[in-house]
């Protein structure tokens, strides 16, 4: 396994694309087995986006190993998608609802990319 | 030729687990109206375990290539974390945990917003801890899965992407070696405690672990550990009360024990006497501890203090002494039927468990003992007493766990296997305790003390009935015991021998039969527990689509209000119907389902002061034993169309409810 080498604007390309599908699945709104496609965008979304982000932002100046640098994308991604939909519920009156739920993770993602972006603009991914 | 012979054997016995679960799904599905569905029906249970074990053996073999192990070692873990929707035969969450952590997860997508105090039941408990419900109202809002399917699948996801890894890096820190770390991921599953049902403690134990990890074994910059340790630990604390007050006691002890060590390397003399003062300590940052422990504080003093209570008194009340107050309600009538709003129908005392008080240090007779009084003052007397408390409780705690698990659902054998497989477990670890007594870490040696006094600490926790720390305190030891059971596995097989292979297969299959059989949530031993041994509770056993059903219909006419029932209809009415449900009044049920044609006047008054709108009576109750009581007479179940104060309202094959018309005033 290794953590994915890419460019800034690879990565934000992605990352949009991603978004994009998932945004166009939940409006298609599939049930049944052919509602897996967006299962398998939300799982990156919740387990990995958010967290990707996150690590790079702590560890930018570190190497971890892999299983460590996996471990914490997804731990970090899972355990702040709680807290912040926790703090936009309680604090900003956010409803927990399909379209809500969505944006409380695009927000999250999009904060933390940018507080990542900001802490060390020259960075690489 | 193995590696052919391994990889078919993966194969067919995945093609053979698969066979057997279809088979036991159509079995349930044509019996859907009869249950509970009994042996003769379902397929042979040795076709999982034939299944299972065609699956692991690969894994076991040492001289094979790792990535053959890693596939076997893959898929057997996937089928353990996933078992509770895999066996779910009608994939309705079974069980009171799962069940009320679907209501609490709904209650947030109903009422939109977060609210402590909302749900009724265990539901009611566990909105105060609302990271599970969160996580799982965020994957049903994002895949579009009913909330039904992200309470089922949610947690093993979750588990399931992050624990094997977790664990994985954990223990290849401390052996730095790959195969034995892949050993301790098969050692961790195999453990009877995981919660891979929806419980809050299988999410919220994968961010302690992961605390644990980040600061104690890792190799990270500290400054960059910090932040990430803290949302970690902030998601624990709103997740589970438990694995948070185990977190606090786990740092604690660490800080103490590190100290003793540290003290105990001072003193030259103990240089050859104890190995360990060579250990280098390593502790938690202060400021990090105590930032964590501020948050636990602010918690548990605050939206958790209801649970945090709990468990203060409770532990205080097991372990240090013998005095276990119950509160019982005498059984006399009241003395006058006086108007409801003024008095209650029953007096409360306080009655002590008189068996369990003979040791007490406040007992009566502990007072008044001349013997005693003579020879110690007050004060040794209390200590004296209160330690000869310590040892009594971990004995009868013993007797009490061996005798519940013989009077329990399990076959004599199944009770073999697992004592058996304990017992190896046990011998490994003293093996493997020698085997590295000059390599293991301050890490491994605090984990194991740590852990080996709060197994202890659970085995007391059961004289008192508090089983369910018993039954979970698995999961987090067996961190504490991999680094010596593994150690002692590979002690074991450093020595070629195809006899010593054999005997490595034996051991590692010995070890996950016995976790798999003690398992809590969703498992497949409970399809082939004999019929005389069935205990009534809300298992896939008794709880049909129907009564998921009606549970739809108390839903719509009794959400929010107070239906009297016993431990089923706590576990369904209460949980999918999100009523009332008062279990957690035996005297009450018991008066209710009284084998007689009878409701007293007690229990009429005493329904209505509960503002019981409903009784709730099902035909399970005269067949089979609850934890609230029965097997009742047909009397006891029938007898609620006998009152004109009483009215059905609802009739299946299963269940009826009964509404309380009358005004008493």
């Amino acid at each position: 396994m290794r953590m994915p080498k890419l460019t800034r604007t690879e990565l934000y390309t992605y990352v949009a694309l991603l978004y994009l599908v998932h945004a166009i699945l939940t409006f298609i709104n599939l049930q049944g087995l052919l509602g897996i496609p967006r299962l398998l965008t939300a799982i990156p979304l919740l387990f990995f986006v958010p967290g990707f982000f996150i690590y790079i932002l702590l560890f930018r100046t570190e190497m971890p190993e892999e299983f460590t640098a996996y471990f914490i994308v997804a731990i970090s991604s899972v355990a702040a998608n709680i807290l912040w939909a926790l703090f936009m519920n309680k604090v900003v009156g956010l409803q927990f609802n399909e379209v809500n739920i969505f944006l409380m993770n695009l927000s999250l993602t999009v904060i933390v990319a940018v507080a990542e972006r900001l802490a060390k603009p020259k960075a690489s991914a | 030729m193995w590696e052919w012979f391994s990889y078919n054997a993966i194969l067919a016995g995945l093609a053979i687990y698969i066979y057997w679960l279809l088979q036991v799904r159509i079995v349930f599905a044509a019996n859907a109206d009869k249950l509970p569905v009994t042996i003769p029906q379902l397929p042979s249970q040795s076709l999982y375990w034939i299944s299972l074990a065609m699956i692991i053996i690969p894994f076991t073999l040492l001289h094979l290539r790792r990535r053959i192990r890693i596939i076997s070692l893959g898929l057997a873990i996937f089928l353990v974390v996933f078992s509770f929707p895999l066996l779910s035969p009608y994939n309705l969450p079974n069980g009171r945990d799962a069940q009320y952590a679907l209501q609490t997860a709904q209650n947030l997508i109903d009422t939109g917003f977060w609210n402590p105090a909302s749900g009724t039941g265990q539901a009611l408990g566990y909105s105060n801890y609302p990271g599970l419900p969160i996580y799982h109202a965020l994957l049903s809002g994002l895949s579009g899965m009913s909330m039904n399917d992200a309470v089922m699948w949610g947690l093993p996801i979750f588990r399931f992407l992050l624990l094997p890894v977790l664990i994985f890096i954990i223990f290849y820190a401390i052996f730095k070696n790959v195969d034995m770390g892949l050993l301790s991921v098969f050692i961790y599953f195999a453990n009877p405690s995981l919660t891979n049902h929806p419980h809050y403690e299988g999410m919220a134990i994968v961010f302690m672990f992961a605390i644990f990890y980040l600061w104690l074994l890792s190799d990270l910059k500290k400054s960059s550990v910090f932040g990430l340790t803290l949302v970690l630990g902030f998601a624990m604390v709103i997740t589970h009360h438990f694995t948070s007050y185990m977190m606090f006691m786990w740092m604690v002890f660490i800080f103490a024990f590190g100290f003793f060590i540290t003290l105990v390397s001072r003193i030259r003399v103990f240089d050859r006497v104890y190995p360990f003062s060579s250990k280098k300590v390593v502790t938690f940052p202060i400021g990090f501890s105590l930032i964590l422990i501020g948050i636990l504080g602010l918690w548990s003093l605050s939206v958790g203090y209801g649970q945090f209570s709990t468990y203060v008194s409770g532990l205080d009340n097991t372990i240090f002494s013998r005095l276990n107050p119950t509160v019982s309600q005498d059984d006399t009538p009241p003395v006058s039927a006086a108007p409801m709003n003024l008095s209650a129908p029953s007096t409360m005392q306080l009655e002590q468990d008189s068996p369990l008080m003979l040791s007490s240090p406040y007992s009566l007779a502990a007072q008044t003992d001349p013997e005693i009084q003579r020879t110690q003052s007050p004060e040794q007397n209390l200590y004296l007493l209160k330690a000869q408390g310590v040892f009594q409780n971990i004995g009868d705690g013993f007797k009490k766990i061996i005798s519940l698990l013989q009077l329990g659902n399990f076959k004599n054998l199944e009770l073999a296997v697992v004592f058996t497989g304990l017992a190896v477990l046990m011998v490994l670890m003293i093996v493997g305790f020698f085997a590295r007594k000059d390599d293991f870490t301050f890490f491994e040696l605090s984990n194991m003390a740590f852990y080996g006094l709060f197994i202890i600490v659970g085995i007391m926790l059961s004289v008192v009935g508090r089983l369910n720390v018993m039954s979970r305190i698995f999961e987090f030891a067996y961190i504490g015991f991999i680094p010596f059971a593994v150690a002692g596995l590979a002690w074991f097989v450093s020595k070629e021998g195809l006899w010593r292979q054999v005997m490595f297969t034996v051991v590692l299959l010995l070890l996950f039969a016995t976790g798999n059989l003690l398992l809590v949530g969703g498992q497949q031993r409970y399809f082939y527990v004999p019929e005389d041994k069935f205990i009534l509770d809300s298992s896939f056993m008794f709880l049909s689509p129907g009564s998921y059903e009606m549970t739809k219909w108390a839903k719509d006419n009794f959400k929010g209000k107070d239906i009297i029932g016993e431990s089923f209809a706590f576990d369904t009415i209460g949980a999918f119907g999100a009523t009332r449900v008062h279990y957690y009044e035996p005297r009450l049920i018991q008066r209710v389902y009284q084998p007689t044609n009878l409701i007293t006047d007690r229990a009429r008054f005493q329904i209505k002061w509960d503002n019981g709108v409903a009784i709730v009576t099902h035909k399970y109750l005269t067949g089979y034993p609850s934890h609230s009581g029965g097997p009742y007479p047909e009397e006891s179940v029938q007898k609620f169309n006998n009152f004109d104060w009483l009215n059905k309202v609802y009739d299946s094959n299963t269940f009826q409810f009964f509404t309380v018309e009358e005004q008493i005033t």
